[in-house]
């Protein structure tokens, strides 16, 4: 398998319009999490439903930032990891041209 | 040259998702103490043996196999990165992905069910997202149903030789999707409505996390295409061995 560099493209392209059009098909949603319309559907079937258990930790304000450092977390660790992929290449590379001289 | 391109394209698309972080999550995942107790309980039970299982297939690839260390490092990192991105989705909500497709293609099943439940219980711990008497439901329906999904679509088209872009694509997109069909008929499951049952709640949670999903499920399934083929050509020079990611 190997993808050319205009597939590679168009499918970045296609995520990109995935992502833009449901903000500009619909203007004014909210687009609030599922998760919560999850728990007001609960509500709605179950008025009585009480949760009977609250996260050990509420992280409050911070919950934007510790998202955020979920994410960089993740990036990072991809960066991380296909450049030590990268980085081996090369140096294996080098070592194929010093042998062939 | 061609090298320093192909890293380019990898570094392009992470810095393209890095763009999309402009908006936080908070979505999907059942919430803390939103399943009755039976119902944790029995999800934590039918979850256990996987993650059991799993914990014993990741402690071999560090024995035996510690050329494939970097895939298991690349799937949590995947998994970590996709589940803390929110997209808005056609259903004016937003929901984000589970990553989970890469892991099972890369490490099969159980690996990624490892995966899976430590981004879980990260998010659990740490964000209040999602919980841990919900996270038995939830490590059932992303890190064992997800991958299980996606695995099975991604050596069942292998077999039919359909075109592996096609067949990545599939098995990722259809396994994020349906662990969001898993998150409905288990809330279904807890919660049926006093009149049409369980029948009226599952369409009822389906319309909520299911049709949320589906763009942001085929997004996945591009991304683990993109990720996949990034992996392929390394495990071409020799530097990654795996049994899974077959060839062709």
């Amino acid at each position: 398998m190997k993808l050319s560099a205009i597939t590679k493209i168009v499918l970045v392209l296609i995520i990109g319009a995935l992502i833009i059009i449901p903000q500009i098909a619909l203007p004014d949603a909210e687009f609030s999490g599922a998760d919560d319309q999850g728990g007001a559907a609960i509500t709605s079937i179950d008025p009585s439903y009480v949760p009977w258990f609250e996260s050990l930790f509420d992280p409050g304000d911070m919950e934007e930032n510790l998202f955020r450092f979920q994410q960089a977390l993740g990036v990072f660790g991809l960066i991380g990891c296909f450049g030590y992929l990268y980085k081996k290449s090369r140096k294996n590379e080098q070592v194929d041209n010093q042998l062939s001289k | 040259m061609k090298k320093f391109k192909k890293s380019l394209t990898m570094v392009g698309i992470l810095v393209f998702l890095v763009v999309l972080a402009a908006q936080p999550v908070n979505a999907m995942h059942i919430m803390e103490g939103f399943l009755p107790i039976g119902w944790a309980v029995f999800w934590w039970v039918m979850a256990l043996p996987f993650i059991g299982f799993g914990l014993y297939q990741v402690g071999k690839i560090f024995k035996d196999k510690p050329e494939q260390k970097v895939l298991l490092a690349i799937a949590t990192a995947f998994t970590f990165a996709l589940s803390a991105f929110k997209l808005p989705s056609v259903t004016g909500s937003s929901s984000h992905m589970t990553g989970i497709g890469l892991g099972a293609i890369v490490l099969g099943p159980f690996a990624t069910v490892v995966v899976g439940t430590i981004a879980l219980l990260f998010q659990a711990l740490l964000l209040a997202h999602g919980g841990l008497t919900t996270l038995g439901a939830n490590a059932f329906s992303m890190a064992i149903v997800g991958s299980f999904v996606a695995y099975g679509i991604y050596k069942g088209l292998s077999k039919l030789n359909v075109p592996k872009p096609i067949t990545i694509f599939l098995a990722a997109c259809i396994g994020d999707l349906m662990t969001y069909v898993t998150t409905s008929v288990q809330l279904a499951l807890a919660f049926p409505d006093p009149v049409g049952g369980f029948v009226a709640s599952l369409i009822k949670f389906l319309s909520i996390f299911a049709i949320t999903q589906v763009p942001l499920a085929i997004i996945e399934g591009i991304l683990t295409v993109l990720v996949v083929n990034a992996i392929y050509q390394y495990k071409e020079k020799g530097l990654i061995s795996n049994e899974t990611l077959s060839d062709n």
